[in-house]
């Protein structure tokens, strides 16, 4: 992969934080996607030989930073999906758009539940765990699936 | 760590703060004349009333700290401000917390004290080289040492979740507190300055079921609202603390007690 394959990715990551920490409506806010989640699911079933759980601990922490979480609680969890999205992704390839959409239903929610473990340890209580942000994910999946795959195409990152 | 790291994450969120500022500077370039003028007029007429009051408040404080002196206690001090600018929301919709343009670049420090004009906002629970995130007085993580203003009973208020919530609690069901009692910060905790409007009282409740009153506020700043934050540097703190222990607060903390 080129250089330019790499940059094209951070820069992906880079607008899935802003997209994170984006000022939005009250309502619209339970159901914010978690974006970075999504990214790295995207780009592990895409280049799984280059994106995997380095990329996703890299990102995470810098996800911690950002949204003023436990240092390491969100690298933990990025490494976790990273995991799981290695060890699925010559299944979800062949998958349709609907059952893809399921899967990161369930990877942003176990994504969320990891939060919520690690805040109930430390803290003493966690943020109530909701799935709405899980059900924006898996709403706006195919969406982002799709803008990214043009990226993808687009800078030839295989 | 956490300072590097914050190097990478600033532009994001200097980014995701760009909308908001362009609609502000949208909003300010693009209003008409008549409306300016009459902005004008409310704080000329504004300004008027406030430099009244700090007339008698220089005679007023110069008298305070005499009588200060006579008791043996530190002086009062003006406390510093620096004015920063709110840049960013966090976006978990159960944590109320701010983030601020300015950084450990321009000397905040974990801890410190946050105000708007109307009263006290939070304090500053971590620090980045060029911006830094407030905790808001009404995050459910978060509590203050308070005092009544009318007549000094103590007490602590807690977040209650919601933007325009504090809950006062281990309130006594016989303590003095009224609905409409203004709560200012006690100083008790040593961490914010005293005598800050922090909250007024919404609802006193006695349920002779709990032990303790249910004591509800509403927090003074504007907390969904400013955009524009100050942040303390104490100076009270630096001063050598009284050798004599002082006798002037006996009266009250014993009523409070009751």
């Amino acid at each position: 992969m080129s250089p330019s394959g790499y940059i094209a990715i951070l820069v992906s990551f880079f607008v899935a934080m802003v997209l994170a920490v984006f000022p939005m409506p009250d309502l619209l806010n339970y159901v914010r996607p978690e974006w970075a989640v999504m990214t790295l699911i995207f780009w592990v079933l895409a280049v799984p030989t280059r994106v995997g759980i380095l990329m996703g601990f890299a990102m995470g922490l810098l996800l911690d930073v950002l949204e003023g979480h436990l240092l390491g609680q969100s690298a933990l969890a990025m490494s976790v999906i990273a995991y799981l999205s290695l060890a699925l992704y010559g299944r979800l390839r062949l998958f349709n758009p609907l059952q893809q959409s399921l899967i990161v239903f369930v990877l942003v929610g176990l994504y969320q539940l990891i939060h919520y473990w690690a805040e109930s340890m430390i803290i003493g209580q966690g943020q109530a765990v909701l799935l709405l942000p899980s059900l924006g994910s898996a709403v706006l999946w195919p969406l982002w699936y799709g803008l990214l795959n043009w990226v993808r195409h687009s800078f030839r990152i295989a | 760590m956490r300072h590097v790291l914050g190097i990478f994450v600033t532009p994001v969120q200097w980014i995701s703060s760009l909308p908001g500022r362009f609609g502000g500077w949208a909003g300010d370039t693009a209003r008409s004349h008549t409306n300016l003028l009459a902005e004008n007029e409310t704080l000329k007429s504004e300004s008027l009333i406030l430099q009244q009051k700090v007339q008698q408040m220089a005679s007023l404080r110069a008298e305070n700290n005499r009588l200060r002196e006579l008791l043996n206690t530190s002086e009062q001090m003006d406390d510093e401000v620096l004015v920063a600018e709110m840049i960013g929301v966090d976006p978990d919709p159960y944590t109320h917390h701010i983030i601020v343009n300015k950084g450990a670049n321009d000397g905040v420090f974990k801890g410190q004290p946050v105000l708007d004009a109307q009263g006290l906002m939070g304090q500053v629970i971590e620090v980045l080289p060029y911006t830094s995130r407030v905790i808001l007085v009404a995050d459910s993580n978060h509590a203050i040492p308070v005092q009544v203003n009318r007549n000094g009973v103590r007490a602590i208020a807690v977040g209650g979740g919601q933007l325009n919530e504090l809950v006062l609690i281990y309130v006594p069901d016989t303590a003095d507190i009224k609905e409409g009692d203004l709560l200012v910060s006690s100083g008790l905790g040593k961490r914010f300055p005293q005598g800050y409007p922090v909250g007024k009282i919404k609802s006193v409740e006695h349920d002779p079921g709990e032990p303790f009153a249910i004591v509800s506020a509403e927090p003074s700043a504007h907390l969904d609202r400013s955009r524009h934050v100050l942040l303390v540097f104490s100076k009270e703190s630096l001063l050598p603390k009284p050798t004599k222990p002082i006798e002037q607060d006996s009266g009250e903390s014993a009523e409070a007690e009751l």
